[in-house]
Parts: structure tokens; sequence; C-alpha cells
């Protein structure tokens, strides 16, 4: 669920081999490429995971083998995007390659009737071809089995078996990776232009290899019993999902202490050695305070991310799927844009891309549209931050803590947005009927340490670059902003806090806060606010370095404590706190609906091909925005009295 | 298979060691082929007579087909699938016998007389179970074929041994079972 580790354009060396890896979705073809090239394609029991090509590089017997992962897809009709992008791929006729080399078709041994079609259409090509089946230690614990020497004979190509994710005949690939040129072409193609024919080779082919497909084994079909019942179901996700946020906050929360107490370590460090004053306020302000104040979060990411891979290896997602898909035909989608509006619950960057698997132009765009409202990892930080200062962490009912069960209400009503904008626009300006949708019920697997390491691993390294590069940006231009002018006349004689927060109002940011305050007058924003709304469009997490920043000068170790005390400087509610609860409700909701994303913008862009629907997504989602948090703080106002 | 119309006719073509000669799997017809294959009237006497194959052969669920110079499988692989799927088809379709209630109930398209199933049990044990059996330092053998039901005799080490007999005659019955649905092996 994040983004790729290489999407490649590349030109291809010379001289190198080159094999593509195609099969049905969830055959197993990442975790292959994984073994076989040691990258981290990411993978997950679920169709629709890879979205775009991943290349790497696997070296055999002193050369290089170049492998290339492509979307999984039932048929090479090319009726969705990432059916094109295999079929183009093949056939060589992306800008900058020529045609490919050979095909290695991997097969999921559970569900090979399916695989067949695929078989078929893939070696009429003519290009040299060999099969990989997966899954055959599962075929045959459920009573299933294949033999794979006649299947071999049957096809007419290399047949080897593998269990990819235990690393079990990896190297039987490997070594038919070293002869891919000598791979057989097909002599006789399949019969794929008669249905009834293609069938006919289908049945004859898995008679003669004494193919006996598994029965879902008990505990799946009776754990399934269960999680897929209409009541149950909904309800066991209801709590599964619950009890995923009441962790974030529980089991965080000490390892976001201790990067607290590092921090301010540093910070005092610094500040006892740095003697140039500017210097030492960019470092204390910029460095610690702001990105120091988004770094904290990353347990909580961490956390996140060991979640959602424990629950999509295991093959509990595509259970969700299946129970969602009855929602989502509320909104007019189908579950493949459950798919995309899952991933979009980590970063809508790989969301926007899974809605290639999706056939319909239509019910793309509509997803599109609608899965920036799913509730990302870049809003945790942000809500952390504010229920924090909402409620105490000691706020209890029963055995659940109330900040982990409003956190769970905040992503409850980022899907519930999300399904609605859906709605809305399929009913509107992208009306029309969707087609089939097949989803598979994986078994129910046990995921293995190395899986889920890799799956963490990708975003907290993708989080912590975008710290070290969009965020730091944009916290030192938004630093510059508020430091400048420097004001030393009229500072001085003043003490420190006294002379920062003149420097603040009167600086360029404070007078572009100043300029912006009537627009969120309604949702009791004030100026200083409105400057981290104003960081918060380039990335979410800005806001929290921003105000980290304002509150920097006071009390950089608990920018948490600093906010609360807060007080409007001037106006009718003057010296009131600003971060009360109408506030922080307000803000809650703004950031649950606004488009605040560079990323999630290019994405859009890029998979609509048009400036027209970024510019969509970002008006609806603002007016939603400041609409919904308009209401939130009239409500609350109204609840509390205040 | 099971809930297929009777018929269909399951086939595939498998490369041999002669690039010109492709050996066509009927895997729903176990019966021997050889004689409606070559025979002057089939369809694909009317290919060889056309000039699209030179040589024709059959046995127990398979045909083979050579294609005639100088034509390409890519060419001709259409017309000479239909010829054997033709082919096949007329054999399955003399008859339809109920199967005992030992698998269930339902139909076996495609039944066996029992000459040609005791040809093909020997070529199936003689390729996928006597090496097993031979191994254990044992010997397994074909008495006698009456009604669908082979009878085996167990030799040397594999006789009196309960697990032996369990697994070689099982093995066996599943590899026959595969190309002739319904057949059932027994020791005697």
């Amino acid at each position: 669920m994040s983004c790729h580790a290489e999407n490649g354009d590349r030109d291809l060396l010379t001289g190198t081999r080159d094999v593509a890896l195609i099969g049905c979705p969830n055959a197993g073809k990442s975790s292959l490429f994984n073994r076989l090239t040691g990258l981290s394609a990411t993978t997950g029991n679920y169709p629709g995971v890879t979205v775009t090509r991943s290349r790497g590089k696997a070296r055999i017997d002193g050369a290089d083998v170049t492998i290339t992962d492509l979307p999984g897809t039932y048929s090479l009709s090319a009726a969705s995007p990432d059916e094109q992008v295999v079929l183009d791929h093949i056939q060589g006729r992306l800008p900058g390659e020529g045609e490919f080399g050979s095909s290695l078709v991997v097969m999921d041994a559970t569900t090979l009737e399916r695989s067949m079609i695929l078989f078929a259409h893939v070696f009429e090509l003519g290009r040299p071809t060999a099969v990989v089946l997966t899954m055959v230690d599962e075929l045959r614990a459920g009573g299933g089995d294949i033999d794979s020497a006649r299947l071999s004979q049957a096809l007419g190509v290399p047949v080897a078996e593998v269990v990819a994710h235990k690393g079990r005949g990896v190297d039987e690939v490997r070594e038919l990776l070293g002869r891919a040129g000598d791979w057989p072409t097909a002599v006789v193609p399949p019969p794929t232009a008669d249905r009834g024919e293609t069938r006919e080779w289908i049945d004859s082919v898995l008679a003669t290899s004494g193919y006996r497909a598994n029965r879902p084994n008990a505990t799946t079909r009776g754990i399934d019993r269960i999680l897929l019942h209409p009541v149950w179901g909904v309800a066991v996700f209801f709590l599964v999902m619950f009890l995923f946020f009441q962790t974030i906050f529980t089991v965080a929360a000490p390892a976001q202490g201790w990067i607290e107490t590092l921090f301010a370590a540093l910070g005092e460090w610094a500040g006892e050695r740095i003697e140039q004053p500017l210097v030492a306020d960019f470092v204390s302000t910029a460095l610690i305070g702001g990105v120091g104040g988004v770094l904290v979060f990353l347990p909580q990411i961490a956390l996140l991310y060991v979640l959602i891979s424990i629950l999509e290896s295991v093959g509990y997602m595509s259970r969700a799927a299946f129970l969602m898909d009855r929602v989502m035909a509320h909104s007019g989608l189908d579950g493949r844009a459950f798919v995309a509006m899952l991933s979009s619950m980590a970063c809508a960057v790989p969301g926007i891309m899974a809605t290639r698997t999706m056939a319909s132009s239509r019910d793309r765009i509509a997803t599109i549209l609608s899965a920036p409202l799913m509730t990302c990892s870049a809003r945790l930080p942000v809500y952390v931050l504010l229920i924090a200062m909402l409620v105490p962490d000691d706020a209890r009912f029963g055995p659940f803590g109330w900040q982990g069960t409003i956190l769970f209400l905040m992503y409850v009503l980022g899907g519930l947005a999300a399904l609605t904008v859906a709605r809305v626009l399929k009913a509107t300006i992208l009306r029309r009927g969707s087609l089939p949708f097949y989803l598979e019920m994986p078994p129910y697997r046990i995921p293995t340490p190395r899986q889920i390491a890799r799956a963490v691993w990708a975003p907290v390294w993708m989080f912590t670059r975008k710290v070290g590069t969009i965020i730091l940006a944009a916290t030192i231009a938004l630093w510059a902003l508020m430091s400048f002018p420097a004001n030393t006349a009229a500072t001085e004689g003043m003490d420190e806090p006294e002379a920062s927060a003149y420097v603040l109002e009167h600086s360029i940011a404070g007078q572009i806060g100043h300029v912006i305050e009537p627009v969120f007058a309604p949702q009791g924003f004030d100026w200083r606010i409105d400057v981290g709304l104003l960081g918060s469009f380039a990335a979410r997490e800005v806001f929290v370095s921003t105000m980290g920043q304002v509150v920097a000068a006071d009390n950089a170790d608990e920018p948490a404590d600093a906010l609360s005390a807060m007080t409007y400087t001037h106006g009718p509610n003057e010296g009131e706190k600003v971060f009360s609860a109408p506030t922080i409700a307000a803000l809650l909701v703004f950031f649950a609906f606004a488009m605040q994303c560079v990323s999630t913008l290019a994405t859009m862009r890029r998979e609509t091909n048009s400036w027209k629907w970024p510019a969509v997504a970002t008006a609806d989602m603002f007016v939603l925005a400041w609409v919904g948090s308009w209401l939130a703080a009239v409500i609350v106002r109204l609840v509390t009295g205040g | 298979m099971d809930d297929q119309d009777l018929n269909a006719v399951a086939l595939h073509p498998e490369l041999t060691q002669d690039p010109r000669e492709l050996r066509w799997v009927v895997s729903t017809c176990p019966r021997d082929l050889h004689h409606a294959a070559t025979h002057p009237d089939g369809p694909l006497s009317g290919l060889v007579r056309d000039g699209l194959l030179s040589d024709i052969d059959g046995g127990p669920g398979w045909i083979t087909t050579s294609v005639a110079d100088p034509g390409t499988w890519r060419d001709v692989v259409g017309e000479v699938r239909r010829a054997v799927r033709a082919t096949a088809a007329a054999v399955q379709a003399e008859g339809v016998l109920p199967v005992g209630s030992g698998s269930g109930g339902g139909e076996v398209r495609c039944p066996i007389p029992d000459d040609e199933l005791a040809l093909l049990a020997a070529s199936l044990l003689q390729e996928h179970i006597a090496p097993i059996a031979g191994a254990h330092g044992g010997r397994i053998s074909i008495r006698k074929v009456t009604g669908g039901v082979v009878t085996v005799d167990l030799v040397g080490a594999c006789h009196g041994c309960p697990a032996a007999v369990f697994t070689l005659k099982q093995r066996f019955e599943a590899v026959l079972q595969r190309t002739a649905p319904g057949a059932r092996v027994i020791e005697a």
C-alpha cells in the first residue's frame, strides 16, 4: 500500500535478458519478484496491489536478468488501464522500449483454471514463455493436487513450483531464468478465439495434469462464516477498526514520549552551544520545534502500517472489501473502489494509483475524486495533536480511551465523506452502470515477520524522507516568513517571549495571517492558525511544524501545552483561549475534508491527464471543509454553551 | 468437469520428439481411438487426402497427427483440432453408461470396454505404479478386469503390508480414474 520501489521507464541495458512477470491479481508475482531481485514491491493478500510496473535485476550465473513485475490481470483484453499496461509492455509499445524478451506466467495453483486463460493469451503472443506455479503448498494442504511435470508437457513450457513467501523453489526459478532466452515459443498456440475450444483445452490440460482443486480448509470456512456474515461480519469489522485506533494511541504513546525527550535534550544542547541568535532561533524553532515536532509522530505512522500490513497479509482486507462491497453499492461504486479507498487510509497517492484496476473510467474518476477524503496517515499527526488538546489522555469509558475513540470517529467521518462525494458524483456528472467485480477470498495466511517488516519499512522511510524534503522546505520557508522583518529596534527592552510574539505578529507571515483572518473567523481560527493552514496546503504535517514554531519561544518541548495556553491577541474574544473545544472541532473537520497535499494533486493530474479534476477536487473539498468546520464550531459551541 | 454437458470433448495438443508431429490428448475419452482416427471415411483421413496431414495414428485417449510439407502447425492447427474433436466426439457418443452408486451416481461419457480398460490399466501400471512398488521391493500385477473393476495381486514386500496396499491401490486407482472415470481397483 505504498508507492513503489522503482517504477522505471528506463531504457533497457543492451545485452541483459528481460523477463516480464505476468499473472492474475493476487497470484504472488510481487512476492516472487521481491525474492528474485531483493527489492520490495508491495505485496498484499488482496487483488490490485501492484498498480504499475516495478523493475529490478536478478543476478544469475554472473549475468543480469531484468525482471519487470506487471500489474495483475485476468486476461489481455485491455478492459482496464492495468491490462493496457501489461499488453503495451508485452508488445513493446511503451516509449523508449523495444519488444520485451520472455514472459514468466505466474499462476496460483489454488485458482489454476482462471490463470489458464491468461496463459493462453500470453503464450499466443509468440514470445519465449515459462510458468511458475505458486501456492502449491496450500493446494496440497487443502486436499488438492497437481502433477507439474505433466502440466509442463501439456502446456509445452517449463513449469517450476514455488512457495515464494517462504523462499522455497526460488532457486529453481533462478535456474529457469538463467535460460530465459531458450524458453519455448508456441508452436501450436492455445485456442483463444472460440470460447468453447478454450474451455475444452483448459479442461483437458488440467485433467491430464491430475489437477484437483483444493477445498477451502475447515478453518477458513469456519472463520468466514462469522467474518462474512452480513450482521456479525460488519460488527466484527467495526470492532477490529475500533481496536485498531485504540492501539495506535495507547501503544505508540510511550515511544512518542522518548522521541520528545530526545528532541528536548537536543534543543537544550544546541541552545547552550549556538551563540549567533538567528541561527539559534532557526535551530530551536524551525528544526527542533518544527521538523522535530512532526517526526515525533513516527511511532504512530509505523504502528498504523504494522496494523494495516497484518490485516492485509492475514487475508482480512479481502473480507473487509467483500463486506464493504455492499456498503460501496450505496455509493454507486463497487468493491474495486473499496481497495482504492482502503489504500487511501495509508496515503491517497497509492490509493489513486490503485484505481487503475477499474475498467470504467467514470467510476475511476469518481473514486479518484473521493479517495483523498479517506483519512490518510498525513492527517494522523494533526489529529493526534488536536485530539490530545481536546480531551486528556486519562479520559476513559470502561477500558477504552476517549482519544482513540475520537480518532476512530475521525476515520469514520472521512469514510462517510468519501462515500457521499462518490455517490453525489455518480448521481450527477459521472452517471453510468458498473461492470462486474471479481473479488477473491484468499485463505487465511499467517504473515511472516519479513513481509511485515518490508511493508512497514517503505512508508516509514517515505515519511522520514517527506519530513526531510517537502516538510523541511515548507518549514524553513514559514520560519523565514515568521521571523522577518526582525524588528530589532522595536523589540529592544522586551523580554524574550514578548519580543518573539511581537516579531511574529509583525512578520510577513503574521501580516498574511491577519489578511486571511476574516475568512476563518466564523470557525474561531485566529491569524496564527491561518498561517498554519496556509503551510498545510503543501503537506498536512506542516501545520504541526508551524504551530510548533509559533509556540517555540514559550515551550518547545511540549507544544500541545503551549498551544492550549495560547489566547486571542485582539478582537472581541481577546484574552480567551484560541484552542477551545469549538475551534479544535472545527480544525479537525477542516483537516478531514480539505485537499492539503501537493503530491495527491500531482498524482491526480498524472492519472487523469488533466488539470480539470485536481481543480475540481481542490474546490469541492475546500467548500466541504469550510462549511463542515463552520458547522462543527457552531454545533460544539451550542453543546458546550461556549 | 462433472457438471459439463456430455458433448464436450476435452482435448489439447502436446509436442513430440518429431517437430512435425502433434499428439492430441483426449482426456474425456480414454477409449482406443486408433480405429476412428485412421478410418478412411473419418475427418482426419480427409485432411490427409487434402494434403494438410501426412500421417495419423491413434491409441487409448490419444491421436497423433503429422503436418504435411510445406505446411506449419500455425496454419493448419484449427482445422486439425476440429477434425480430432469430431473423431473423439463420435467415439464418445457411442454410449453413456450409468455409474454405480459407489461414486455417488451420475453418468460417465465414453465408457471403456473391459478389454480396452485392461490395456490402459497395464500401461498406467507400468508407467506410474510399478516403479514405486519396485522401490519398496515389491510387485503389483493385474489379475483380471471385469465390469470396470481391475483386480490386482500384490507380491513381495508389499504383500500383507496394510500401508502398502492402501497407498499403492489408492494411487493406482487415482491414476486410472484420471483417464477412466468410474473404474475401480480391488485387491485379490
